[in-house]
């Protein structure tokens, strides 16, 4: 996480722990650090981590039972709606221009999309 | 000149090589406890800055050393003191304007820490087995100690003091010594499960480093003390005829050399470490390069700027409640063992 970036600390964490779970590094079962343990590693408020885990939990990749250490769960993915798919079309949209303003080739572009489609789980 | 005044002198002036020696080499990245990056301290204002720092200290040195000559051995521990804090802080400020901002990256493993192993609390059980050992070996023996038991000893390693023997004359040392053993315990596991395993992702090798390092110093010290104390505790008992205690003043600076060479040897292992932007902290928050109070960081156990272990956040209610724990102990320990 960056304490300079302008994205809610809470938000940030949550984002690096669903990245690794989407990445198959995390799977379900594996077991994640407690909030103090977490906080006082990464010197934020504890409520900043109980906050990141409660977004997690909400979406379903962890369970936080109370009194339980945190888990990954095996998630049952929700169906997604029209509009979802049209938001995230947006935002790809926009990364692809903001590559092309940083000067990538089109070829080069799409080589790391096709990467990065390979490198997703089912 | 008195075996004591001499055991002094080179006491005085081993620890005048190491204050030299140490401040200025520490921490990569940190310069007298401020965050300046690594080039600085081999730039000319650098150098200029070290001169400064060793005027004091060898003036206070020599001072020291000009007091324990006339025998006033008190007054000379407190005057190296002196000049050690005076270079100190003066430095600090010195250096302070010049602090850079720490990186804002922040990483943490999400793996359980690695806690003590199997060796620490190897170590941890041999400590309390060699105490024990003596504390029964005087038990055993209780009849054969002297009516008049030795309970000081000077620089020299003569016995100067006595008193009759009770459970306090007799066993004092060994209580003292186990409170001591306690304190280094709770130290040890406090740095094992207790410190801050992330920070900014380029200062990962040096932080992994100085806990491993840190953890190491406690549990050798908690070795070589144990066998030192149980030397005291023994001498009425291995020397009835003299209360020497084996090697006399060797005794005393043979545990200096021991304690300083820890030091030098930490370090030594800081000179090895890869490249490090400092310790993440906020130097707004270090007072005289030795105080953190940072009410925003939930740490209650910080890496000392000045490379030599940790020191407390005293921010945080939970450094106060742990330096009342420490008080009672070594109160509780101090009664029972003097009395």
């Amino acid at each position: 996480m960056d304490l300079a970036s302008p994205e809610a600390a809470y938000r940030q964490i949550a984002g690096q722990i669903r990245l690794l779970i989407v990445e198959g590094v995390l799977n379900p079962g594996d077991p994640l650090p407690g909030v103090r343990r977490l906080s006082l590693d990464l010197g934020v408020h504890h409520n900043t981590v109980a906050e990141a885990y409660r977004q997690l939990a909400n979406e379903g990749w962890i369970d936080v039972s109370h009194g339980k250490t945190a888990r990954i769960t095996d998630r049952e993915a929700p169906v997604p709606a029209p509009s979802d798919a049209e938001r995230f079309r947006d935002r790809l949209r926009h990364l692809v221009a903001e590559m092309r303003t940083m000067g990538f080739p089109a070829a080069r572009i799409h080589q790391e999309l096709q990467n990065f489609t390979d490198s997703i789980k089912p | 000149m008195t075996p004591a005044a001499i055991t002094l002198l080179i006491t005085i002036l081993l620890v005048g090589v190491v204050l030299d020696y140490v401040p200025s080499r520490v921490r990569r990245g940190i310069f007298f406890g401020v965050t300046t990056g690594g080039e600085f301290p081999h730039s000319e204002g650098g150098r200029a800055t070290i001169r400064h720092y060793r005027f004091w200290i060898w003036s206070g040195t020599v001072f020291a050393a000009m007091l324990a000559l006339f025998g006033q051995i008190g007054l000379s521990v407190f005057v190296q003191l002196a000049g050690f804090l005076a270079g100190w802080v003066l430095t600090w400020k010195r250096v302070r304007p010049l602090a850079i901002q720490p990186g804002t990256t922040r990483a943490a493993p999400l793996s359980p820490p690695e806690g003590m192993p199997a060796w620490g609390f190897a170590i941890v059980v041999i400590s309390v087995l060699i105490l024990g050992s003596a504390a029964v070996a005087l038990q055993m023996n209780y009849e054969l100690l002297p009516d008049q038991y030795p309970v000081h000893w000077g620089a020299s390693g003569a016995a100067d003091r006595f008193a009759p023997k009770t459970f306090r004359s007799v066993f004092g040392a060994l209580v003292i010594g186990s409170g001591v053993l306690v304190l280094l315990t709770l130290t040890a596991f406090a740095i094992a499960y207790g410190s801050r395993r992330g920070g900014s992702p380029e200062n990962e090798p040096s932080r992994s480093s100085f806990r491993s390092v840190m953890l190491r110093l406690p549990l050798l010290l908690m070795l070589v003390l144990s066998v030192q104390i149980v030397l005291i505790a023994l001498t009425p008992l291995l020397r009835p005829d003299t209360f020497r205690i084996p090697g006399g003043p060797l005794y005393i600076i043979g545990s200096l050399v021991v304690i300083l060479g820890g030091v030098v040897w930490v370090i030594h292992k800081w000179s090895e470490l890869p490249g490090s932007s400092g310790d993440d902290t906020p130097d707004e928050c270090w007072h005289w390069g030795m105080f953190y109070y940072n009410p925003q960081d939930p740490a209650v156990m910080v890496e000392r700027r000045d490379g030599m272990g940790y020191t407390l956040n005293f921010a945080q209610p939970l450094s106060w409640i742990g330096i009342v724990a420490v008080a009672s102990i070594v109160a509780t320990t101090m009664w029972l063992g003097k009395g």
